[in-house]
């Protein structure tokens, strides 16, 4: 039996599905590494803020996180792991069936609805 | 957070090396001009010009990466074989979302996208304008014209950056917020086909380096905005 479109919602993967994470996630899956100012710009968040969310990314194996050196300053480079790589895919997949059951769910209920008279 | 922002965090990831203007199309751009300046001005301004273009262009390509560098960090793209993702692009079409998400690095990407200009060109060349001509049957090439030499060379710099342009804009994914290139494309891409006759004055070396040079300075800064306003305007959500 198919899910219904809360069930569906109710199984996404909480360590993606947050606006700041998604955010980050989608950014690496478009390149092979980004520092840290490279994502703090494209996310629009503090450091504090990134610094956090990159914590938990890193703590739950999504991403992988390298420290390093340049001109005497620390560079933090931050790339998804494989495991990252395919969780932010199958994401990607569920919220495509999740938007298709979601309409189809609405045209169902639709039907439901008696006409008056 | 819409799937548009999230969108454009991809796109901008994804093209983030290309969309750093100051850092390629605009040097290449004033270096054209700074050549243009050379070919067409007389007296003192042909000193001074060329070389204070030539001498930004010098600096910006200096500077620019370390400009890009501590403004906006660092990224680094997939890397793959160029071979394999051109295959793969001309199997669909460029359609987008049917491409792999790895890229190929940005030189050889222009390699490429340079080796199929010019390829394209000579192709429209030889089908529309074929360096001979046949005379009661017989096939006789025409040369040692040096206008009409001129000429042709000419139209080839017009194809040549207007296909750079139009190329540029496939790889791009045919963005709605780059309509630039495919704007300049066509302009440069009619000059170099219909030129001598809708713009006879544009078949000459020093307008079509103006002409040239300045579009890709032009992209170049659309480039750079673009990057700033998306890298630099950015907010806590």
């Amino acid at each position: 039996m198919n899910a219904t479109p809360f069930e569906q919602i109710a199984n996404l993967d909480r360590r993606v599905h947050d606006p700041a994470r998604l955010s980050i996630l989608t950014a690496l899956s478009a390149c092979e590494r980004a520092d840290f100012l490279f994502l703090q710009r494209i996310t629009g968040l503090t450091k504090g803020n990134l610094s956090s969310h990159l914590s938990k990314l890193e703590e739950t194996g999504l991403v992988e996180t390298e420290k390093r050196f340049v001109n005497k300053k620390t560079q933090t480079l931050v790339r998804l792991s494989d495991d990252g790589r395919g969780t932010i895919e199958s994401y990607w997949k569920e919220m495509e069936e999740l938007r298709r059951s979601a309409a189809g769910w609405r045209l169902q209920r639709t039907e439901l609805v008696p006409t008056p008279g | 957070m819409e799937i548009q922002d999230l969108d454009r965090i991809r796109f901008v990831t994804r093209h983030f090396r290309e969309l750093q203007g100051f850092r390629r199309l605009v040097p290449v751009g004033l270096m054209t001009l700074s050549v243009a300046a050379l070919a067409s001005l007389t007296g003192w301004p042909r000193m001074i010009l060329p070389a204070a273009l030539f001498a930004g262009a010098c600096l910006l390509l200096l500077g620019a990466g370390r400009y890009y560098r501590s403004t906006f960090g660092e990224t680094e793209g997939v890397q793959t074989e160029p071979i394999a993702e051109l295959s793969s692009l001309l199997l669909t079409a460029g359609w987008p979302t049917q491409r792999p998400q790895p890229v190929i690095p940005v030189g050889p990407r222009f390699l490429i996208l340079g080796g199929l200009a010019c390829a394209v060109f000579i192709l429209f060349q030889l089908l529309f304008w074929p360096p001979w001509v046949t005379i009661d049957s017989e096939v006789v090439f025409w040369s040692g014209d040096p206008a009409m030499t001129r000429a042709m060379l000419i139209r080839m710099i017009y194809g040549l950056c207007g296909l750079f342009f139009l190329g540029t804009s496939w790889l791009r994914e045919q963005r709605l917020s780059q309509p630039y290139l495919l704007g300049i494309g066509l302009l440069l891409s009619g000059l170099a086909t219909l030129g001598p006759w809708l713009a006879p004055a544009s078949i000459a070396f020093g307008v079509a380096l103006l002409v040239c040079g300045s579009s890709l300075v032009l992209a170049g800064l659309l480039d750079h905005w673009q990057l700033v306003r998306v890298l630099g305007t950015r907010e806590e959500e």
